[in-house]
């Protein structure tokens, strides 16, 4: 995937030739499917997002100016279209409290812990306000880079660190009992055993 | 020996758990099979379609401007002839000939004839393009 292939795709298809499109899906299919799942979590749904995302870099390629890099245009691009698509459709989430932690940390059944510790993150991470939401998703879907997310949402960094910080906050707050239970040193079973 | 604060170490666990969660292989999505050729297919049937007709705002900006013009000379007229006395600016008061009804009239006829100038108008525009 190097940005040459992008610059040569794009350069055939101003040009006239709507086939050298499809490098570009080829190449990106991956990472917009993904990205529109970390807003939606419906995969149908991510792919009809992923395909007007690319509908939308087809008409407005022209746009695209190249001393920035494609994949922070398309990424910009495709945000901006997931965004707006979820204040229309919102994805459906339960609220927070219907997600019950598990109340002994020592569960026998270690699958069940773990699901229930992803369903609560889940939880926490759905029920967030969609500014807050946002951020975050994009924050870690692009390996904790500042500038990055900001360039994709067209923000300032600092505005969002800002929201990282107040998201963050939020979160500390919701997932409380499991920050803790995670920062505690770990009790092994012996030593459990030998408290009792 | 290092210490760590407590909520340095609360963030590192959060932004631990947060990393697993959100980029878990599990929560990797595989493109299915036939995604590219859908795509493809709904860009070559909007490569063929025409590009929608631009609003025609070289036609429309001298028409706005006039009624823009209209309406601020109206409020100005308006504003002067409520906060003037007669003996300091006797031309600025709304002239007493016309009763509250008859200026309703105007005001409905002065609608009627900028909605028939406009569909006039815009029947001229769509006929020469055909």
């Amino acid at each position: 995937m190097s940005p040459a292939d992008d610059q040569n795709d794009a350069a055939r298809v101003l040009a006239g030739d709507t086939s050298a499109f499809e490098g570009i899906v080829r190449r990106w299919q991956s990472p917009l499917i993904n990205l529109a799942y970390r807003f939606c979590r419906d995969r149908s749904r991510s792919e009809e997002m992923a395909q007007e995302a690319f509908l939308r870099a087809f008409r407005n390629l022209a746009s695209w100016r190249q001393e920035a890099a494609f994949s922070t245009w398309l990424f910009a691009l495709a945000t901006n279209l997931y965004c707006s698509e979820l204040r229309r459709v919102p994805p459906i989430t339960l609220p927070f409290d219907e997600v019950h932690e598990p109340h002994d940390p020592r569960s026998i059944d270690g699958d069940l812990e773990q699901r229930n510790q992803e369903a609560a993150i889940h939880k926490a991470v759905q029920t967030l306000p969609p500014k807050y939401r946002d951020v975050l998703v994009l924050y870690y879907f692009h390996q904790m880079d500042v500038p990055t997310t900001a360039s994709s949402l067209s923000l300032p960094a600092g505005t969002v660190k800002a929201r990282l910080f107040r998201a963050r906050d939020l979160l500390r707050g919701k997932l409380q009992p499991l920050v803790n239970r995670h920062a505690a040193p770990r009790v092994t079973d012996r030593q459990a055993r030998e408290s009792l | 020996m290092s210490h760590t604060p407590p909520h340095q170490k609360a963030d590192d666990v959060l932004d631990n758990l947060l990393q697993d969660h959100l980029n878990a292989p599990a929560e990797q999505l595989t493109p299915s099979s036939g995604f590219v050729l859908s795509v493809m297919d709904a860009i070559q049937k909007q490569a063929i379609e025409p590009a929608p007709i631009a609003f025609p705002w070289k036609r429309v900006l001298p028409g706005a401007n006039a009624i823009l013009c209209a309406l601020v000379a109206f409020v100005v007229y308006a504003y002067a002839g409520r906060h003037s006395t007669p003996a300091v600016r006797p031309d600025f008061v709304l002239p007493s000939a016309f009763t509250s009804g008859e200026i309703t009239l105007c005001w409905i006829a002065l609608a009627v004839c900028l909605s028939i100038v406009t569909v006039i108008a815009s029947f001229r525009l769509a006929g020469r393009r055909h």
